[in-house]
């Protein structure tokens, strides 16, 4: 018993003097780099389960830093996260690399928490070899360059063919204004039983392609400095409102969930209870792969025209960006990996097959059709490569891609876009869910709103 | 046999008296180093290094970052009250609040009285009292947004939904259930009071264990129905537990954040929006922790208030 008593002490006193080492080594800083040598993390490694993709970026790592042998990559599986990701930028373990949603590029820009890498892509001559129209989407008002656009889309009108078979409609001809869309609403509703048309409102999906909706109906939501919210300037936010409010009360083409989110309106839109929502074309991905549509059944048409005018809409795509934390010579080395990992499957071949049969291992989607981030040359040229490995029905995409030439592609609100869109949220809500519903009114106090918030 | 009466006066008549402890005399330090005084302290450095750096340091820091402005990258700016302000200006907080305390105010008409029931029922069982402690628990070991997921289903709004497949049978319905202004914040309450009924109702059961059985034995004898055995007996001796639970559910409703989360993301038309959810919209959408915080740290002031008012309401009650 003396023993232990004796021992006591000591193995405390040991327990103690761990737990403040551990606390300390928290504060602790890494040692300095090799002079000439750079290292970089880079997130979005494909995850384990992943098999063939994961064997391919491994590669790529390696064949990158064999013909860089001053950088060296240290890959992860971290992705972009809204809740987790600021924390980890404060804890300083933030890949030096990482995608970002266009839509969540604006706010980080302001913040100045996303490095500033026009030197470096200057330095490397690449921006001649990237599409003006998304590039200028990671770029603040002075065309300083944050981001590099790997991936890009324009909202258009995603629908279920399957769905217009059972309707009567043509599945080969969607709707191509806003009064066809109305009828075929009430058409696959009559006929079916289904949603004829979905609207999202919820988690700020609703007022995301809300936005889009408006651009089409001629509207904005800011003006060009981001000062002041502008959505009720104009009839044209709450011609799309009054829209949507005909469609649901008088129409009855909108079904009963009156909550739907990007999540949930794809599960449902999967499942063939929603013939037609707004939407980019890459929900393809998830309504195959997580939720098992038949790949026959998807649908992409572009963006309705209202009354007559060139139709308009919401671009968006995710944006490669460079930690704020980064030196000088990581960012030349983080942009230097943007460029091979994401852009050379536009110029390389072997590249672009090399995925192209990783995705096919996979039972991934290989290629969907959408808003090139490189030239349309460039763009052609890619999917003629991978056309024998392609699993993606792409002729479904035709009235999509055919359709993008003659769209206005405009970029998300300037300043505190996810704000607005919580805002526009709301509106929908209460037009879904009150038969009463006072557009006008509702916009004007939703605006006053706005716009004192985007003075603090 | 014993009355009620005599019973109250055995309560009454108190513990034996307490024997005094004599005074301490000085003890020097090896004295005390060699007893139990230091081993004491270093016992309990583990658990203050852990509780200080997990809990009072991120209360200090968000306390601080209220008077901040932050990115996370630059150094912290100053800003006094700015986001206090901010707070205070926004016209949602009206309306989370008035949500926030109608959601504890449905939590506490549903969610008191039905674990109270469900105790004091179960209490009374002679036999099988174990599957039904099981069924009461069972809701509490899903994970929480399983559960909600689960609701999900059943509150489906089209007449095929699992509730309003039920209700149909009997000519009612369809509702809209979390996709009505009026229904969602009722239909996210009963799933919670479902979901948390079951930890309030093992602690009841345990407070009932406490209760003397004699003091039934003799309401019984005199003929006391149960109802009056529960209302005088049981209800009067759980007393202190019962204030306490009502307190404890008080500040976790007036903390909701999951529920609303998840079934409704605070719609429909701001139906469901909470203080905890619009602290989330400050901090993850709108990316300004310094408001945030300021929110954080009002709530959990108002929360402070609330107790010390209930607490001194309350006190001649419990030691009644």
């Amino acid at each position: 018993m003396k023993k232990i008593q004796t021992l006591r002490v000591p193995v405390l006193i040991a327990i103690s003097g761990l737990l403040i080492a551990s606390a300390t080594a928290c504060t602790s800083t890494a040692s300095p780099a090799d002079s000439g040598r750079v290292t970089i993390t880079v997130g979005n490694q494909p995850t384990s389960d992943q098999t063939a993709s994961r064997a391919v970026f491994d590669q790529q790592v390696k064949t990158f830093e064999a013909a860089n042998p001053t950088i060296t990559v240290k890959a992860t599986t971290t992705l972009f996260d809204a809740t987790t990701s600021q924390t980890m930028l404060a804890g300083g373990n933030l890949p030096d690399v990482l995608q970002l949603p266009f839509t969540e590029l604006q706010t980080p820009i302001a913040r100045k928490q996303l490095a500033d890498i026009t030197a470096q892509i200057d330095q490397l001559s690449l921006k001649s070899t990237l599409n003006p129209a998304t590039l200028a989407i990671a770029q603040d008002a002075s065309k300083k360059i944050y981001g590099i656009p790997v991936g890009a889309y324009a909202v258009g009108l995603n629908y279920n063919r399957a769905l217009f078979s059972r309707a009567g409609l043509d599945p080969n001809s969607p709707p191509k204004t806003w009064s066809e869309v109305q009828a075929d609403a009430r058409t696959i509703s009559e006929k079916t039983g289904a949603t004829g048309f979905a609207q999202m409102s919820n988690q700020n999906c609703g007022g995301w392609m809300f936005t889009a909706m408006t651009y089409d109906f001629g509207g904005t939501l800011e003006n060009s400095k981001g000062t002041a919210a502008t959505f009720a300037n104009t009839s044209a936010a709450a011609d799309a409102l009054s829209l949507i409010h005909t469609m649901k009360w008088d129409d009855k083409s909108m079904g009963s969930q009156n909550l739907y989110d990007c999540t949930s309106i794809q599960q449902d839109f999967a499942a063939g209870k929603i013939g037609m929502y707004l939407k980019a074309p890459d929900d393809y991905n998830n309504s195959i792969v997580q939720y098992k549509m038949n790949p026959k059944d998807f649908g992409a048409a572009g963006m309705p025209t209202y009354n007559g005018t060139r139709a308009s809409t919401l671009t968006g795509g995710s944006v490669a960006v460079v930690s704020p934390k980064a030196t000088d010579a990581q960012k030349l080395a983080a942009v230097k990996w943007i460029d091979y990992e994401y852009l050379s499957q536009y110029t390389d071949k072997a590249v672009a097959v090399s995925f192209a049969k990783a995705s096919l291992a996979d039972s991934a989607p290989v290629a969907v059709p959408g808003l090139p981030v490189v030239s349309a040359a460039a763009y052609k040229t890619y999917f003629g490569w991978i056309a024998p490995y392609n699993n993606v029905p792409v002729s479904n995409f035709d009235p999509y891609i055919n359709a993008l030439p003659t769209v206005k592609l405009v970029p998300e609100p300037a300043n505190s876009a996810q704000q607005v869109y919580a805002s526009l949220d709301s509106i929908i809500q209460n037009v879904l869910t009150n038969k009463g519903a006072d557009v006008k009114t509702l916009l004007k106090t939703a605006q006053s709103t706005v716009t004192s918030q985007l003075a603090q | 046999m014993m009355s009620v009466s005599t019973a109250r006066r055995h309560t009454a008549a108190g513990p034996p008296p307490v024997v005094l402890a004599t005074p301490h005399k000085r003890r020097s330090f090896r004295a005390w180093r060699s007893g139990d005084g230091l081993s004491a302290i270093l016992f309990a450095v583990p658990a203050l290094l852990i509780f200080g750096y997990f809990s009072w340091i991120p209360i200090v820091r968000g306390v601080v970052m209220s008077f901040q402005q932050n990115n996370f990258v630059s150094a912290a700016t100053w800003v006094g009250l700015k986001n206090f302000s901010y707070v205070f200006r926004d016209p949602l907080l009206g309306t989370a609040t008035l949500n926030t305390i109608w959601f504890t105010v449905l939590a506490l008409i549903l969610g008191f009285p039905i674990p109270l029931f469900l105790a004091v029922f179960m209490a009374e069982l002679r036999r099988r009292r174990a599957i039904y402690n099981v069924l009461a628990y069972l809701p509490v070991v899903i994970p929480p947004v399983a559960s909600i997921l689960l609701w999900k289903t059943f509150y489906d709004p089209s007449s095929g939904g699992l509730f309003n497949t039920v209700l149909h049978l009997f000519g009612i319905g369809p509702f809209g259930w979390l996709n009505s202004p009026a229904a969602a914040m009722p239909s996210i309450v009963i799933e919670a009071t479902w979901a948390s009924a079951g930890s309030t109702v093992i602690i009841y059961l345990a407070a009932l264990t406490s209760v003397r059985t004699e003091l039934y034995e003799a309401a019984e004898l005199d003929g006391a129905s149960i109802a009056r055995r529960i209302w005088h007996i049981t209800l009067p001796q759980i007393r202190g537990v019962i204030l306490i639970m009502i307190l404890l559910q008080v500040i976790g409703t007036m903390q909701v954040f999951t529920e609303p989360f998840v079934f409704t993301g605070g719609g429909p038309d701001n139906a469901t929006i909470t203080l905890l959810l619009l602290i989330y919209r400050y901090a993850f959408i709108n990316v300004n922790y310094g408001a945030a915080t300021a929110l954080s740290v009002i709530l959990a002031l108002s929360l402070a208030v609330i107790s010390a008012v209930y607490q001194l309401l309350t006190r001649r009650l419990s030691e009644r």
